[in-house]
This record gives C-alpha cells, sequence and structure tokens, in this order.
C-alpha cells in the first residue's frame, strides 16, 4: 500500500519538475541574463539535485509535496511576472528589425477590435428593434380592424368585365332543331332602340347547342330514359366506391370500350372533370407535359393541378411542336438526364372547343413517337362526330387508340346525349384511375338512366337500334314502336350530320348567294371546314380599331340581332371566362351543325346573320367610322 | 373439366351464408331491452347541461327542437322507438351541448358520451398491431415483387413484357420511354388494395334504397381484376353439385336478370332521405314527366342554352330553402367546388380551410392560386390564431395585406360523421372579417329540424355564412350541387364560373328530381312524407348510434347525424369485416389508407329514412356477432 503510494508521490513529483525544466530552460534560453531566470536556474540545479528518483524514494511523501508546490508556485509566479518584460523585449526588438510587420499586425488587432464592438452594437440595435416592432395588443387589434374594414369583396368583378348581366335565356323544350324558349328569359339588349321586338321569340332553330347527332330529339334514347329510370330511379345514391356502381354503369364502360376497341374505360359524371382528373392523375411533380396552347379550360385546369412541368407550343404547329421537343432533348443531353426518367406527355385535342380546329394527329403521332412522349388526347367534340363510323379523330387519321393515343379522354355530353365523360385506354391506364382520379373516386356516380342514355346512343351511332328496340317491344304501344323504328342510325346518321357540315360552310361561302355575300368582309371563318363547331370571326377589316370587349359587344349584338329578328340562336362567345386559358381565341359568333337541321334551316340562319350583320355592323354602333363597301 | 375448374372461385369466394341464425326477432328484442336496462339513467344527462360552466343561451331552445323534431313523441302509439326513446333525445341534447361549447368538463361526467378524439385516442395495443400489419404487409409486397423480377414471372409483369394477344404499342417499350406507373407509386394499389378489391366498388343491380342487390363477383387471377359472377347456370349445372344447392339456398341468394345477387341492407349509400326507397310514390311521375318536353341532356352550358326553366325552378326553391337571395346550379357536387372556389378567389386572397375537408375543396383551393392554410380540424381556437396571425403579417414575401380571407368548412365530415362548430367558426369569422364558405354536401335535407342543414341545426343565421354550397346526390336522390349566396356573388359566378360558362349543365331530369324531392321535404306536395322522412332519418340515425356505443364499438361522431364511423384500425379488419357484413346480408363501406389517415380505418355506416328499426335491429344483431368476432369492442377494451 505504501509502496504503491510512494510511487504516485514519485510520478507527480517527476512530472512537475519536468514540466518546471521544461519552462525554465526556455526562460533561461530567452533571457540568458534576467536576474530571476538566474535564480530559476538555481532551483534547477536544486530540484534536479534533489528529486533524482532515488532521492525521491526515500523522502517522506509529505514533505515532498509540500516542498514540491511551494517550488511550483514560486516558479510559476516569477516566470509570469517576467513575461511583460519580455514582451516587451521582444517587441521593441522586432520593432526595431521588421516595422512594418508590426505596424500591419497592430492595424488587423485594431481592426478586430472596431468590429467585435460594432458587432456588439448591431446587436444591441436589433434586439432593440425586434422589442419595438413586437406589435402590442393595442397595435394588433387596430391593424385587425383595418384589414377587416378594408378587406376585398366576395367575387369581386373582374375589371374588363361590363356591368350586363350574362345571357338570361331559358330554354323550355328541344325539338328536332327547335329550341323553344320560356318568355321569361332576359334577353341581352332588351332595352335596345334598334329592336323593336322586346319580346323573346317563342321558338327559334337551334345552331347553338352541341348536340351534333340529334339525340335530344331521339324516340329511342327517350324510351331508354324512361325505361331506365323506371327502374333504378333517378340518383345512384354515392360514389362508385360505395355501393355507387350500378350495373348501368358496367355497361357503358364495357360498351364503350368494344366501340372503340380499348381495353377499358372509366365513367366520370361530369365532362369536364373527366379531362381534368385523367390529366391530373397521370402527371405528377416531376413530369413533363407539352401542351397546346389552344387546348380548353378543363384540360389546364387538370395540368395545373398535376403539378408537372409544362411546355406549350403553338396551336396546331407541328414545327413549334418539333422545336419544344428538341429544346428538351437538347436539354436531357446538357443535364445528362435519360428520357426515361420523367414520364412525359403531350397532351392535345381532337377538334379544338375554343377553336373549332381539327388538331393534325397524324403528324403529332409521328413526333410523339420520335420523341418518345405519350399522347393524352381530349376528343370530346369530335367523338361521334368525326371519322368514317363516328369514333372520333383518331378514326379520321387512321389511327387507334391505345397503339397510337394512349389516354383518350371524351365527354359523353355533345354527340352522345348523355352527361359525364368517360377515359379510355389500356388496363393500366383505366384501372389507375379508379384510385387516383379524384373526380371518380371522391364524386358520387352519373345517375343510371344517363348511362343507360348513353349506351343507347352507342347503339344508335353504331346502327344497332333493333338491340335495344326489342326490349321496348312489350313496353310501349304499338304506334309508338313503330316511331321508334323509322329513327335513323349509324352511317346514315353519320352522313346525315356531314350533309348537313358541309352545306353550312357551303352556303356560307356561297359568293352568290345574296345573304351571304353580307357577311363577306365582315365576318370570316376560322374553323376547319369538317368540324360540326362553326367559329366566325369579325374580319380584320372589321376588327381594327376595336377592342376585345368592343369586338365582343358587336358580336353579342349580332346575336342578339340573329335570336330576336330571325329567330335563330347562335352564341357568341367573347364573353367566356378566360381566367384558365392559356391564349384566349378572338370573340366569335359560334355556330353548331345537327342533324336534324334542314336546307331551309342553315338558309334561314344565313338570312339572320347577314341581317343581323348588316344592321349592327353598319351603324355606328360606337361611333367609329365604319364604311360600308359594298 | 372445365366446370369443375370453375367451381373452385365459387367455393373460395361465395362461401355459402349460415343458414343457421333463425331466432334473429328473439335475439333482436332481448339485445335491445337489455341495452335499455343496462345504460346509465338519463337524469343524468340532464344533470350535465345544468351543470356546464357556461349554459346554452337558449337551453329551452333545444328541448323546443327536441319537440319539433321529434313530433312522434307526442303520438307514442306510432313511435317505433318509444321504449328507449327518452334515453336517445337525452344522450342527443347532451352531445350537442358539448359539441356547441367543446366543453370537456361535459365529456369527464359523462362515460356515455366519452367522445373519443380519433387523432389521439387510438390505444398502443391498436396502433401496434395496425403498424406490425401495414410492415407484414409491405415486407411481403416486397419479397413478392422481388421473387417476380427474379423468375421472371408475377401476376403483374405481363405489362412489362410485349403483349403476344395485341400488336406491341411504343409505349410498352420501356428502354425509351418512363413507365407510366412508377412501382413504388402503385405498390400500395397492387399489394395492398387488390388484395381486398372486393371490398370497394361493389356494384348493384338495383335501386340505392334501403335494401339492395350487390352482384356476386369472382376474381379469377387472386383478385388482381374481379368479373361479375353472370348467371349461376353457365359455371355449373343446376343439378349437379351439393355446393351450387346450398349457395342458392342462402338467406341472401337472388337472382336479377339471371346473374347471382346478393340481397343485403343497404348501411352505405347516401340515401339519407330514402328518395331511393319511395321513388315511385314521392317523384316518378313528376320526373317521367319532365322527359317529355326536356332532353336528357341540355348539351349546352349553363351560359349558353343549357339553362332550362327546371333550372331556373330548382335554384329559385333551393335560395328559399336554404334562406339566401340567389343560387346557381351546377352539374356534379365535386366541380361545383372545384370551379366556384377559383371564381371566388385567387391570388392574393388566403384560403382557410379544415384539415379535414374534402378533396373537392382541395382541388378548387389548388387550381384557384390563392395562399392556403389549414386549420385543426373543427377547433376554432386554432382558426383565430391562424386568421390573426395572417391578417397581421399579410402575405408571404410582399407583406402585403391579403385581399380576401375565406374560410372553408363542411357541414357533416364525410368520414367523421362530426357535424362543424358552425356558431364559433362563424363567430370568430365575424370578428375578423374572413368569408365563410360552407359545404353542406351531407347536411343538407338531413339535419335540422326542416332539413335546412347545419345552419337550422346549429342555429346560426344563414346570411351570416356568406357561401352556402351543397350537393342533390344525397338527401335528395339526384346529382349537382349548388351555391347559394346573395345576389351580386350569384350574378359573378353565372358570368364567371368555369362550371357555368363551359361545362354542360345539370340534366333537366335531374332538375325535376330536386325540385320533386324538395317539394317533398318543405312539405309542398300535400303530405307529411317529408316531416316523417326527417323524423325517421333522426331517430333512426340516433337509435343506430346509441347501440354501437352500447356494444363497445369504437363509434366516432355526434349524435343526429347520419353518418357513424366505427374504427376498425387492423387493415386486415377492413376486408373481414366487409366480408362478414356481406356474408350475412349487410352492405358496408370500409375505408382504408388513402381516404383516410394509415392508423384510422374505419367501416361508415350511412343510415336512411328508408331503414325500418326491424332492419337496424337486425343489422345491429350480426354487428354484435360481427364485433366479437373480430375483436373490435375498442372502446370497452384496449384489446378490442
Amino acid at each position: 500500500m505504501t509502496g504503491k503510494f510512494t510511487q504516485h508521490v514519485h510520478n507527480l513529483g517527476y512530472y512537475l519538475g519536468h514540466s518546471l525544466h521544461t519552462t525554465i530552460r526556455r526562460a533561461y534560453h530567452d533571457g540568458s541574463t534576467s536576474e530571476s531566470v538566474v535564480s530559476n536556474a538555481t532551483i534547477f540545479a536544486w530540484l534536479s539535485k534533489h528529486f533524482t528518483p532515488k532521492e525521491a524514494e526515500c523522502a517522506a511523501a509529505h514533505t515532498a509535496v509540500t516542498k514540491c508546490n511551494q517550488i511550483c508556485l514560486h516558479t510559476l509566479l516569477t516566470a509570469v511576472t517576467s513575461i511583460p518584460q519580455q514582451y516587451k523585449k521582444w517587441w521593441l526588438n522586432l520593432l526595431q528589425t521588421d516595422p512594418l510587420h508590426v505596424l500591419i499586425e497592430t492595424l488587423l488587432i485594431v481592426f478586430c477590435i472596431i468590429l467585435v464592438i460594432l458587432q456588439r452594437r448591431a446587436d444591441w440595435r436589433m434586439d432593440n428593434e425586434r422589442k419595438r416592432s413586437k406589435l402590442n395588443e393595442v397595435e394588433v387589434e387596430e391593424l385587425l380592424a383595418e384589414w377587416k374594414n378594408n378587406r376585398g369583396k366576395l367575387g369581386a368583378t373582374r375589371k374588363d368585365h361590363e356591368e350586363e348581366v350574362g345571357n338570361g335565356l331559358i330554354v323550355d323544350g328541344v325539338e328536332g332543331s327547335q329550341l323553344s324558349l320560356s318568355p321569361d328569359s332576359k334577353l341581352l339588349f332588351s332595352d335596345e332602340e334598334g329592336t323593336n321586338k322586346r319580346v323573346v321569340p317563342r321558338s327559334v332553330i337551334n345552331f347553338a347547342t352541341h348536340d351534333y347527332l340529334s339525340t335530344s330529339s331521339s324516340p329511342t334514347l327517350k324510351t331508354m330514359a324512361l325505361t331506365s329510370l323506371e327502374k333504378y330511379g333517378c340518383g345512384s345514391c354515392g360514389p362508385r366506391g360505395f355501393y355507387g356502381t350500378i350495373d348501368a354503369h358496367l355497361e357503358i364502360e364495357s360498351c364503350i370500350s368494344s366501340f372503340l376497341g380499348t381495353d377499358g374505360a372509366i365513367l366520370y359524371s361530369d365532362g369536364a372533370s373527366a379531362s381534368t382528373s385523367t390529366v391530373a392523375a397521370f402527371a405528377k411533380r416531376g413530369d413533363l407535359l407539352v401542351v397546346d396552347e389552344g387546348v380548353n379550360e378543363a384540360l389546364l385546369v387538370g395540368v395545373s393541378l398535376s403539378r408537372a412541368n409544362v411546355r406549350y407550343f403553338r396551336h396546331n404547329d407541328v414545327n413549334d411542336l418539333r422545336r419544344v421537343l428538341e429544346k428538351v432533348r437538347h436539354q436531357d443531353v446538357a443535364l445528362k438526364r435519360k428520357p426515361t426518367d420523367q414520364r412525359r406527355f403531350l397532351v392535345v385535342e381532337g377538334l379544338y372547343k375554343n377553336w373549332g380546329t381539327m388538331c393534325p394527329l397524324n403528324e403529332i403521332v409521328k413526333l410523339k413517337e420520335e420523341f418518345c412522349y405519350r399522347l393524352i388526347l381530349d376528343d370530346s367534340h369530335a367523338m361521334g362526330t368525326m371519322g368514317e363510323l363516328g369514333r372520333g379523330s383518331l378514326e379520321r387519321c387512321g389511327l387507334k387508340p391505345m397503339q397510337h393515343c394512349e389516354i383518350l379522354t371524351f365527354s359523353i355530353e355533345n354527340a352522345f346525349g348523355s352527361v359525364g365523360g368517360i377515359t379510355v385506354g389500356s388496363e393500366e391506364v383505366v384501372d389507375h384511375q379508379r384510385l387516383s382520379g379524384a373526380g371518380y373516386c371522391f364524386s358520387a356516380s352519373a345517375p343510371p338512366f344517363l348511362s343507360k342514355v348513353c349506351v343507347a346512343s352507342v347503339k344508335r351511332l353504331e346502327g344497332n337500334l333493333e338491340e335495344i328496340h326489342k326490349d321496348f317491344r312489350t313496353k310501349l304501344k304499338e304506334n309508338e314502336y313503330e316511331k321508334l323504328e323509322t329513327e335513323i342510325s349509324g352511317s346514315q346518321l353519320l352522313n346525315k350530320l356531314r350533309d348537313n357540315i358541309s352545306n353550312l360552310y357551303g352556303t356560307l361561302t356561297n359568293s352568290s348567294h345574296p345573304y351571304a355575300l353580307k357577311l363577306r368582309n365582315r365576318l370570316v371563318i376560322t374553323s376547319h371546314p369538317q368540324s360540326p363547331i362553326l367559329y366566325l370571326c369579325l374580319s380584320d377589316q372589321q376588327a381594327t380599331g376595336l377592342t376585345r370587349n368592343e369586338q365582343a359587344s358587336v358580336l353579342d349584338r349580332i346575336a342578339h340581332h340573329c335570336l330576336v329578328e330571325g329567330e335563330v340562336a347562335v352564341v357568341s362567345t367573347g364573353r367566356h371566362v378566360k381566367k384558365y386559358l392559356q391564349v384566349v381565341p378572338d370573340p366569335c359568333l359560334r355556330v353548331t351543325a345537327n342533324t336534324s337541321q334542314t336546307k331551309e334551316d342553315v338558309e334561314k340562319l344565313v338570312k339572320a346573320l347577314g341581317e343581323a350583320v348588316e344592321a349592327v355592323l353598319c351603324r355606328n354602333v360606337f361611333g367609329l367610322d365604319i364604311i360600308d363597301e359594298d | 373439366m372445365g366446370n369443375k375448374h370453375q367451381i373452385n372461385p365459387l367455393q373460395m369466394e361465395l362461401a355459402p351464408p349460415q343458414p343457421s341464425s333463425c331466432t334473429e326477432n328473439d335475439d333482436s328484442a332481448s339485445t335491445s331491452t337489455t341495452a335499455v336496462s343496462s345504460a346509465p339513467s338519463s337524469p343524468k344527462g340532464s344533470l350535465i347541461i345544468s351543470e356546464s360552466p357556461t349554459p346554452f343561451q337558449s337551453e329551452e331552445s333545444i328541448d323546443d327542437e327536441i319537440l319539433k323534431a321529434s313530433p312522434l313523441s307526442l303520438c307514442n302509439s306510432r313511435d317505433p322507438y318509444a321504449d328507449v326513446r327518452q334515453r336517445m333525445e337525452s344522450l342527443a341534447s347532451q352531445d350537442q351541448v358539448r359539441h356547441l361549447h367543446r366543453n370537456p368538463a361535459a365529456t369527464n361526467h359523462s362515460k356515455e358520451l366519452k367522445s373519443i378524439n380519433p387523432h389521439t385516442d387510438i390505444t398502443i395495443f391498436a396502433a401496434t398491431t395496425t403498424y406490425l400489419g401495414y410492415i407484414v404487409l409491405i415486407i411481403t409486397g416486397h419479397i413478392r415483387d422481388i421473387c417476380a423480377r427474379f423468375f421472371r414471372k408475377g401476376r403483374y409483369r405481363a405489362n412489362n413484357a410485349p403483349n403476344n394477344n395485341n400488336q406491341t404499342r411504343p409505349s410498352d417499350d420501356l428502354s425509351n420511354y418512363a413507365p407510366l406507373l412508377k412501382s413504388w407509386e402503385n405498390f400500395y394499389t397492387r399489394r395492398l388494395y387488390h388484395r381486398i378489391q372486393d371490398c370497394f366498388n361493389r356494384p348493384i343491380a338495383s335501386r340505392p334504397g334501403a335494401v339492395i342487390s350487390v352482384l356476386e363477383r369472382v376474381s379469377f387471377d387472386g383478385n388482381k381484376t374481379m368479373s361479375l359472377l353472370g348467371k349461376i347456370s353457365d359455371h355449373v349445372e343446376d343439378d349437379e353439385g351439393s355446393d351450387l344447392q346450398s349457395y342458392k339456398m342462402g338467406k341472401h341468394y337472388d337472382e336479377s336478370d339471371g346473374r347471382a345477387v346478393r340481397t343485403c341492407l343497404n348501411l352505405g349509400s347516401y340515401n339519407y332521405l330514402g328518395f331511393a326507397d319511395d321513388w315511385d310514390v314521392t317523384c316518378k311521375s313528376d320526373v317521367m314527366g319532365s322527359l317529355s318536353c326536356f332532353p336528357s341532356s341540355m348539351g349546352s352550358s349553363r351560359l349558353e342554352f343549357g339553362t332550362s326553366s327546371l333550372h331556373r325552378e330548382v335554384e329559385r326553391i333551393v335560395a328559399s330553402f336554404v334562406g339566401k337571395e340567389d343560387a346557381i346550379v351546377l352539374n356534379m357536387g365535386f366541380n361545383t367546388n372545384a370551379t366556384i372556389i377559383p371564381t371566388l378567389t385567387s391570388r392574393g386572397d388566403l384560403i382557410v380551410s379544415d384539415e379535414l375537408n374534402h378533396t373537392s375543396i382541395v382541388n378548387g383551393a389548388r387550381a384557384s392560386g390563392a395562399s392556403i392554410r389549414t386549420f385543426r380540424h373543427n377547433d376554432d381556437k386554432d382558426l383565430e390564431g391562424i386568421l390573426r396571425e395572417a391578417i397581421v403579417v399579410g402575405q408571404p414575401r410582399t407583406r402585403r395585406p391579403w385581399n380576401k380571407i375565406l374560410v372553408i368548412v363542411e357541414g357533416i365530415y364525410s368520414m367523421e360523421g362530426e357535424y362543424c362548430n358552425l356558431r364559433n367558426v362563424v363567430d370568430v369569422c365575424k370578428r375578423y372579417g374572413a368569408y365563410v364558405y360552407l359545404d353542406e354536401a351531407h347536411s343538407i335535407g338531413a339535419m335540422g329540424a326542416s332539413g335546412r342543414g347545419c345552419c337550422e341545426y346549429t342555429g346560426v343565421n344563414p346570411v351570416d355564412v356568406d357561401v352556402l354550397m351543397g350537393t342533390f346526390t344525397k338527401s335528395f336522390g339526384g346529382m349537382g350541387g349548388y351555391v347559394a349566396a346573395n345576389k351580386e356573388i350569384v350574378g359573378i359566378l353565372r358570368k364567371e364560373c368555369a362550371g357555368s360558362s363551359y361545362h354542360n349543365s345539370l340534366s333537366p331530369v335531374v332538375c325535376q328530381q330536386i325540385i320533386s324531392s324538395f317539394k317533398v321535404i318543405m312539405g309542398q306536395d300535400g303530405t307529411n312524407i317529408g316531416r316523417d322522412k326527417l323524423t325517421a332519418l333522426r331517430d333512426n340515425s340516433n337509435y343506430f348510434r346509441m347501440r354501437l356505443t352500447d356494444m363497445g364499438l369504437h363509434v366516432l361522431g355526434n349524435y343526429d347525424s347520419p353518418i357513424m364511423p366505427v374504427m376498425l384500425y387492423n387493415p386486415t379488419k377492413i376486408a373481414a369485416f366487409s366480408r362478414e357484413c356481406l356474408k350475412r346480408g349487410l352492405a358496408v363501406v370500409v375505408v382504408g389508407f388513402p381516404a383516410v389517415p394509415i392508423l384510422m380505418s374505419r367501416a361508415r355506416f350511412c343510415i336512411s329514412a328508408g331503414h325500418t328499426r326491424d332492419e337496424l335491429d337486425r343489422a345491429l344483431k350480426e354487428l354484435d356477432e360481427i364485433a366479437d368476432l373480430l375483436k373490435l369492442r375498442y372502446a370497452r377494451s384496449t384489446f378490442g
């Protein structure tokens, strides 16, 4: 025990001695003549004499420690007190040998000190500021009250919008090409001096709704609606996932997928939701969408909801599309990104709703295959109207869904006369939407009778009406049943539509027609000659000098005149919402063709348009100098 | 051979319903009586009302309301719930007081009403087993994926390999195209959802009334796809197997157009007022009549030629029903939210939305470009804090003051069964000048003494709620949605909302359905059907909720709300519960991960006015058995 203890003491002494030894030696070497150092040296000598390992072993532990401590203290004190002197010496020495060095070092030190002080001051100021800027209760209340007084109005009117209320026309019924209007309808310009008739016409010719195949007057569809209402009632009372899937929905899905030759179809209960949800279900953050500038609002909302990267190309401009795609490819090379890293989609419409133009699908499909993009096609207005068998713009171009267009979405509200939208594609495409199509998953399903109507409508387009009629045979009276059998269907129906479209374009552009002549140089047709949607814009000559609103107003007046004087319903599109559109089309008159319009109806339209144009454009509406050339 | 091959799925998927359990009525009677006797006495409830530190300002008004809402208590002879009436009413009124005041003291006192906050009150046992369940599922899924990759064979590999049947499509070539669905993105669908796919999307072949015919489905590829069973005789010949015979003998077996269907009590559809049940009496003639002058679809948008006189009529009725100046009707409830919110708000505005709001609201808010904050579900204190801070701080980065603030809440939260704390929300919003947007998708027609929704139920003046939105899919048995507000706002919506300007209008036939059902609810058809429906809905819901709570199930939501979610927690219980119920002839909705938080899987019952007490008692008896089988009594014991 004691042996161990002494060992420790010895070690301690040894280390202390050693450290002192080094200190003193350093001091000795640095300042050789210093007195204290001399005395240190003597101590050192004493130490080394007394504290040899052997002697320490012999010494009593206690005395050794105290001795050691005393000596240590003494030595340290002398060492410390000698520092300023040494420093001063060293300093003076340095000043003599290298004054520049001293100068720089001094400046540096001063700078550091200033910096520290300033920083502290800044901190202090910030603290004060923070303390002062923290609002007290009174100020917060003041701010709250102030905001409350200055808050914006809910649904504040857009600035470029005029005060007039939108079209207040109320339809009382649809029969053939006739729309009957309710006497309660509010006309757009009811107090205009020019129009003597302030009464709403009872019945007008329908060039306004998207009912291309005249489904509204089809007796088969009506009977179908009645019989299925009787079976299913009206609503479906639930989303598809939760007992809202009724066999009628399954029927329409399989019916459409066999009509178009796809693996499957998925039914949405609203046409616009179908395209919005479809785009948003597939494109996600980090993916790339290359979108035609002219696509409709529903697709664009889907594009913005998807949060994907978006690039636009000029409307229907294949060269511009190639430019955009090549730019992406260059970026791939620059960023060393593989094309398989992101999903890429082209988003186009088959027949553009807002333009009446047709998509050059052949070129687009070529480009998409060259650059490895998938195609999302919204065929809402071409489905049922384009193509030899009414299978939409893909058929028109000799293409096939799934093979050339991965995702095809369309609304069944136009040619099919139902309500809702459908997306078709491969099994993968369809099944994925059943969980991630927001409008499918989170919305109640379509009323079953509307799905049945769509089934009947597809059969009508296919020319298989007998298939449906045989179910009605027992339910209908003989004369009613006969009425069903006289209904035209299939290719007859489509030919009728095509004839009507070409007749409509022919008459409007016929230079020998007395009324069509009045339209020349005033209104120009901007849509595709085979499109069932026909757009008439003001010619450049007429439009120059007019703002967008004024143009819209002129066209509103023309449409109004057509309705009141000519008893023809056309739509003026200038007042439609522009908020979501990438490129806003010029204000237009929209004329839609359908199968129940006759030649006389078209004559009436042209007459009404001619008269309206004359009445509106040749009168000096805005105090502008509009010269009639004819 | 072929036949034999096809029998297997039959045996697997369609285990014949047990023909035993025939003493149903006696049992249910005895359970109901025991429930009553074992229940705490009702005076306890009234004690709490008087004890609550801030007495509800119109304590009498609750009683009045109860009296108004339950005219049947006056004529006990007809009241099917006469024996439990007192307890039901006291529970409902206690719950209302507690909800309106958010008074924890009341909760502590009343054992019966101990509300369970779904976000905190999951027991540790349930939480760990749920996590464990998901871990096992995920690991198994990954193992299967790895095996499929290793052996180049698997259910989901067909998509990657070139398709032999069809032509190869360019986009199938994954060396140039990114896969349409990344494997981790649809992992959940493949390995978790498909396992229990048969519990969702069940097709029915009838009206969505109180009793529905659920079409039988089978899967020939391990639940990857489901197909309809179709005609039974296609699969097996009649005299061949005893399987088929016993299957056909099953209690709930039926046929519709030759297809095998299962007759089930519908506890899933939003048919709150039961218009799908008595449609022939209430709406049929009008609705079918509307087809004589209107087509099924207008083929045009509201702004153009898509407005029929029926649309205007609906708008007029809705406006007067909810107590607003004007209303606009659009085609789809989802779309109404998704297009109206972007019209009302834009960049520079702030939307403060309840965290449990429906996807349509979320979509609409995101499409609007406004800033979005969420506040804790039904927590007006949190809302107040957010509003104060938002107004004082202003917009992010620019620090400009907000142009306007819109607070969006729902009347009844469809996954929680809880109604909105509207009075407090409106108070807070009024204090700070925020606008209130109330989505009454589930509450309109289903809550309040005369069905006028959450405003009426919570005693809030509709004038204080700036925008009232609702749908016609639920209580009215139709489709579409409305927005009711003052003339100015609706006028602007008519012009500037994409849903009115571009999207096609609601079918006039559906409009007629809405008009007819409104007339019934408002009593304008000259009958008491509407009032009876409202009473029946409230009683059925409260009775069902009371009995479920008595069973010790973990029930969410409030009394008087027709939606009652029951917590299942474990992923495996989702499928087990749904299949057990279907086997016993109950069509129930189960909800799993994407729609609710991952731990909070639940079953959801939607009660209808079309249900009778006998039907509900039968359902409750079956549920009682299932609760034992699946260990669901989480409110009674930690281990369920």
